[in-house]
């Protein structure tokens, strides 16, 4: 049986088999393709990184090999054995531990209890009682300076306890079968500090050290090149490259991770006015403790599209809440037109023409039950052309709806079907028209064109390219950087709250934006202009 | 609430060998616009087939049972006024709480509510001086007054302490209940304890027919229907109270002030459930007894769910929790069978109803599979 590794070099990993092996896993969600022939080995010892941006494939992966996931197509081999695709059940009677990134525990049970109830289902694992529990997770605890008190309930845990519980769930797993062979974390680092994960990271040197093969789910380059050994780059759902990190580098990695030629079609655009629409200072939002959004400035005009880059988690979600009106900032002040608006209601930016797309269509952006027609109204329903007087005016509702569905191009079976029976562009459709009724001043866009396919993603970027010369200012956050390079007059980068970097559209490309995103800013001499 | 009512589209669906088999199910489902109407009726149905052993079990012929309680609801105009003075009580409170569960504030004090608006209009009507028709109004006024105000403190509550709607209102039912049982026994006791003296006779609601005891307060309920339903479908708070309950973030995204439409939600609702009570004591009992409602305001949980949360499917509802209740007293006269057989119906349609809320789409679409399977068969798959 031959041992070629996948693109890359040899390992400098051991000349073992791999205690885990992947080949050719291809996972398809409907038309939505998430893993494609992908190649995975993971060396017993070794720290292993899988590097992507989002919907790269990386956590899909993952479930396929913690058997959460039933892949398409593909083989799986375990030191050298080739295996059946696992169950959860027997991903875990063969040793494989999971950390999700979305964490997986009961929060009205105690910590013991979701330690119990990780192991009770399985073959090493069924015999046990709590008791046993509390004395294996107090050992564990010494042995990994990871104490947790097995009576306290979840919901009392910091997001840092949960962390360190679902690590201690995975301990308790290996203890019980003698030792893990796949460790595996999904972005474990984006909701902990410096010192957590400091602490996180001996740990699995330590388990790695013992023979286990660690990988950690990440785009932060920073973190891989700290403590990983080895890195798997995955991209569009294939993997690109696979490599020692000794020969590697954050550049190359973030190039790697982007990839894609940064389409270079820019229709040319009239400069934006000197006129500031929104004028973000020094906002803070604390959350538990924790500083969300620090001392954040930004500014943006009229007639110009300012794209907020950065890793998931990064404070984007919240800037964009806070600018909306939907939270309150602790401190700082925002300007829509000159007008201190920190303090306004959701409505009062409505009437000042604010338009909202927001990320979560399904959750936030359409009453899903409602017909198309209800939702075209949505937050327009008070305006006189709609209502008058508390009473709504059926048929110049009905015009609207008729209009925008030819406007748009929405297709839809009619006006008073319930919006859940559109496909997602449809909806997103449905949403931009409904927003640009408001003739707005400001447009806030987060991620406008997330999971929508390729004609509804340039209709509305379109859309929102043709307001922008029409003089209306845009906010666009997005994780996609293809999106924020062909939509942005200038972008700039959060990382942990923070600005972290400004940049013209014409000086950035993917790779740069994908170092400053990583937060390696002292690795490369970054093109940071002054605010 | 539409999340009772299962998209009909998925389920009809034609299926892959041609529309044979679906053929029958199409013509249904056609038949009665949704598959949760469809449920609805279905289950009324069976549940008038379960309760047959149950009669014949009680020691009575069924058939004579059900053509009792039909002539007892039916038989006679004095039994068809009784019948819509019921359906005037269940109709208010099916609408008072089914515009609070499409607004997403599902309560049960409908029943407090209704013990309210009946303590306000007597206590008005024992009371107040005013000239009868005038009267008659202060106390209408004065039940729903007493209504809107008990079910705004649950809205209160939750807004405000966070308090459960659902057992904020519970617990208001109880005190509310407890409340007219000291007031009866106490302060407003009349000659014989556990009672009011009878109010005035000017305060008595007309009657609309005579030689029945059918009341001008139906003709309110039917007008407080049709004036529901603008508000629901016509109106922008009614436009504002489904966005929250369809999707109350969506609604806080639209700049929807949620706890004032809630806050205004409460307040009708409860001033509909405060008109029935008032209603039950001007218009049929006259008197506020301390057991004055068996539980109405819980049996109209069930009209308003069965209604589909719609005043047209309401009002079916009430009709037909009206008829079982008037005619199983009857029947209990004609054949022995204790009238608790009507409430035992009742709960059977509500239960069959519910369990068929799951089961009919998967019925419907069980057929649709099965047939798939054949198809994949047929093929030569596996």
């Amino acid at each position: 049986m031959t041992m070629h590794e996948e693109d890359g070099p040899a390992p400098a990993g051991p000349a073992t088999a791999p205690a885990l092996r992947l080949q050719g896993v291809t996972k398809a969600y409907g038309d939505v393709v998430a893993n494609s022939g992908v190649e995975l080995a993971l060396y017993p010892g070794e720290i292993h990184a899988l590097l992507g941006e989002n919907g790269a494939g990386k956590s899909t992966l993952m479930g396929i090999v913690f058997g959460s996931v039933a892949p398409d197509e593909g083989t799986l081999e375990m030191a050298g054995q080739p295996l059946a695709w696992p169950s959860t059940r027997e991903a875990i009677d063969r040793g494989i531990g999971m950390v999700h990134q979305h964490f997986m525990l009961v929060p009205t049970l105690t910590a013991a209890e979701n330690v119990l109830l990780n192991v009770m289902a399985t073959e090493s694992g069924k015999d046990l009682s709590l008791p046993d529990v509390r004395r294996i997770m107090s050992e564990l605890g010494d042995e990994y300076d990871l104490h947790i008190d097995p009576e306290t309930v979840i919901d009392e845990l910091s997001v840092g306890e949960k962390l360190r519980l679902e690590i201690v769930k995975v301990l308790v797993q290996g203890r019980l079968r003698g030792g893990l062979r796949v460790f595996a974390l999904d972005e474990p680092t984006a909701l902990l500090t410096r010192q957590e994960i400091v602490g996180l990271f001996a740990v699995l040197r330590e388990l790695a050290a013992a023979g286990t093969a660690v990988v950690i789910i990440t785009h932060k380059l920073d973190e891989v090149m700290e403590v990983c050994d080895r890195v798997t780059v995955l991209r569009d759902g294939t993997g690109v490259a696979s490599m020692p990190i000794a020969e590697t580098s954050p550049t190359l990695l973030g190039g790697l991770m982007v990839g894609r030629e940064v389409s270079t079609e820019r229709v040319p655009r009239p400069p934006a006015h000197e006129e500031v629409v929104l004028e973000i200072r020094d906002l803070v939002f604390v959350d538990d403790g924790r500083r969300v959004l620090d001392g954040l400035s930004i500014d943006v005009r009229a007639g110009e599209i300012v794209g907020v880059a950065g890793v998931a988690g990064n404070g984007q979600d919240v800037l964009a809440e806070v600018v909306t009106g939907l939270r309150r900032a602790t401190s700082g002040t925002i300007r829509l037109d000159g007008e201190d608006v920190s303090g306004v209601s959701r409505r009062g930016l409505v009437e000042r023409r604010m338009a909202h797309v927001p990320e979560d269509r399904r959750v936030d952006g359409v009453v899903g039950e409602a017909s198309i027609e209800h939702n075209f109204v949505l937050g327009i329903h008070r305006w006189p052309a709609f209502s008058r007087r508390g009473v709504l005016r059926p048929r110049e509702i009905r015009a609207l709806g008729t209009r925008l569905t030819k406007e748009l191009g929405v297709r839809s079976g009619g006006l008073d079907l319930p919006i859940d029976s559109l496909s997602g562009g449809n909806q997103q459709r449905v949403i931009l028209g409904r927003e640009l009724q408001k003739d707005p001043r400001l447009i806030v866009a987060v991620g406008p064109t997330r999971g929508i396919d390729i004609a509804g993603c340039e209709d509305i970027q379109r859309r929102l390219i043709e307001q922008r010369l029409e003089g209306t200012a845009v906010l666009l956050v997005s994780l996609d950087l293809d999106e924020l390079l062909a939509l942005s007059d200038r972008l700039v980068v959060m990382e942990g709250g923070r600005i972290v970097g400004e940049l013209a559209v014409e000086d950035a490309d993917a790779e740069t934006l994908g170092l400053m995103m990583g937060g390696a800013r002292d690795t490369a001499a970054v093109g940071t202009v002054a605010a | 609430m539409s999340t009772l009512t299962p998209p009909a589209s998925p389920e009809l669906s034609p299926t892959p060998e041609g529309t044979e088999a679906g053929d029958w199910k199409l013509r249904l489902v056609r038949a009665f616009g949704t598959p949760a109407a469809l449920s609805r009726v279905l289950s009324v149905v069976v549940a008038l087939l379960v309760a047959i052993p149950v009669v014949a079990a009680a020691g009575a012929d069924p058939v004579t049972a059900y053509d009792a309680i039909f002539q007892g609801a039916f038989g006679s105009l004095r039994a068809i006024g009784d019948v819509l003075n019921r359906v005037d009580t269940f109709l208010l409170l099916g609408l008072g709480i089914a515009i609070g569960i499409r607004a997403g504030f599902f309560n049960v004090g409908a029943e407090g509510q209704l013990w309210m608006g009946a303590l306000g209009a007597t206590v008005v009507a024992l009371y107040v001086d005013a000239p009868g028709g005038l009267l008659i109004v202060l106390s209408l006024l004065a039940g729903m007054l007493a209504g809107a105000l008990w079910s705004g403190l649950v809205a209160f509550l939750k807004t405000i302490f966070g308090v459960d709607e659902l057992i904020g209102s519970l617990m208001l039912n109880y005190v509310a209940i407890l409340l007219v049982g000291y007031l009866t026994f106490g302060p407003l006791k009349a000659y014989r304890a556990g009672q009011t003296d009878r109010t005035p006779a000017a305060t008595d609601l007309p009657v609309l027919i005579p030689g029945t005891r059918l009341h001008v307060g139906f003709v309110l309920a039917v007008l407080a229907m049709g004036l529901l339903w603008w508000v629901l479908n016509r109106t922008t708070f009614g436009y504002e109270l489904r966005t929250i309950g369809g999707n109350p973030r969506a609604a806080r995204f639209a700049g929807i002030r949620d706890t004032r439409v809630i806050a205004k939600v409460a307040l009708l609702g409860g001033a509909l459930c405060g008109l029935a009570g008032a209603n039950a004591v001007l218009g049929v009992q006259h008197v506020l007894l301390s057991n004055f409602s068996p539980g109405w305001g819980y049996t109209a949980i069930a009209v308003a769910l069965l209604g589909g949360m719609r005043p047209l499917g309401i009002l079916a509802a009430a009709v037909l929790f009206g008829a079982l209740e008037i005619g199983a007293t009857n029947m209990q006269y004609a054949v022995q069978v204790p009238a608790t057989l009507g409430g035992l119906i009742e709960g059977l349609v509500l239960v069959l109803f519910l369990a068929s809320i799951s089961i009919t789409p998967l019925v419907l679409r069980w057929r649709s599979r099965t047939s798939a399977r054949r198809l994949a068969r047929q093929e030569g798959g596996v």
